[in-house]
């Protein structure tokens, strides 16, 4: 049952750490060479190289939205070498309200740790009028 | 490890596809199966029902006088949903298609009930199928 994947435990230890939780799971699962991709058109819409930039890209989510910004996690599935994670985002900015699903595609070392992460909204127009 | 049927059964349906084989989908999709395309393209809407999906699987190979491809590179599903991630090459109007998109899957019963496509490049997708 992939659900129940170990690296599923992975997916869900980030997310705890978004929400508040122990950051130590960032640097622990997501690899330091790690290239987490939002395509787009938007200003965030970047390729983020390393933990570093992947890491001002979070600060930039809650600095954009008055730390408003929230990434709840609603499934994940996984299994030796990818994950995928499905959670409600949601914030403010400028006015403007988000609170959509988005998708991580992952792609796993062989330690599961978090090396090309692609985030995918699954309403990109709502997405981009968002961070536009 | 062993894949979940439901990963199982959306290799078979990726397999029907490009055997031309789209009769052999009612094995994977539900009857009153949704599939929505995101965008600003021609594709662009929701597609419901089995035969609505077909026409609009028929329609890929149409447009591209019969050379779009698509090649699953990673499958996860469990009881309750499913994703693939492919590769889709196709040519038409002298642009060259070659994209990694995703299909977002709502599973019933086993089989595909929704399906949500998210190719990782929006804007490439709907330009590729514009026009």
């Amino acid at each position: 049952m992939t659900g129940g994947h170990p690296h599923v435990g992975g997916v869900r230890r980030v997310f705890d750490a978004f929400g508040g939780g122990d950051t130590r799971a960032l640097l622990e699962v997501i690899a330091e060479e790690a290239v987490w991709t939002v395509p787009g058109s938007v200003p965030v819409s970047q390729v983020y190289a390393g933990r570093e930039r992947i890491f001002e890209l979070f600060r930039d989510t809650r600095r954009l939205t008055d730390q408003t910004y929230r990434s709840e996690l609603r499934w994940a599935l996984a299994d030796d070498t990818h994950a995928v994670a499905v959670y409600r985002a949601r914030g403010r900015r400028l006015g403007r309200k988000l609170d959509i699903d988005q998708m991580l595609l992952i792609d796993l070392d062989g330690e599961g740790r978090w090396t090309q992460i692609v985030a995918l909204p699954t309403d990109p127009a709502a997405f981009e009028a968002f961070w536009a | 490890m062993s894949a979940h049927p439901v990963a199982a059964s959306l290799a078979r349906g990726f397999a029907a596809f490009a055997a031309g084989d789209l009769a052999a989908l009612e094995t994977v999709f539900a009857p009153d199966a949704t599939w929505t395309i995101r965008g600003r393209s021609p594709l662009a809407g929701t597609y419901v029902g089995l035969a609505e999906i077909v026409a609009m699987l028929r329609r890929t190979a149409e447009l591209t006088g019969g050379t779009y491809r698509t090649e699953p590179s990673w499958l996860l599903a469990d009881d309750e949903r499913a994703v693939a991630v492919y590769r889709a090459r196709g040519s038409r109007n002298g642009r060259e298609l070659d994209l990694e998109q995703s299909l977002l899957c709502r599973v019933e019963e086993g089989r595909i009930a929704a399906v949500l496509a998210l190719p990782l490049d929006q804007a490439v997708f709907d330009a590729f199928w514009t026009v």
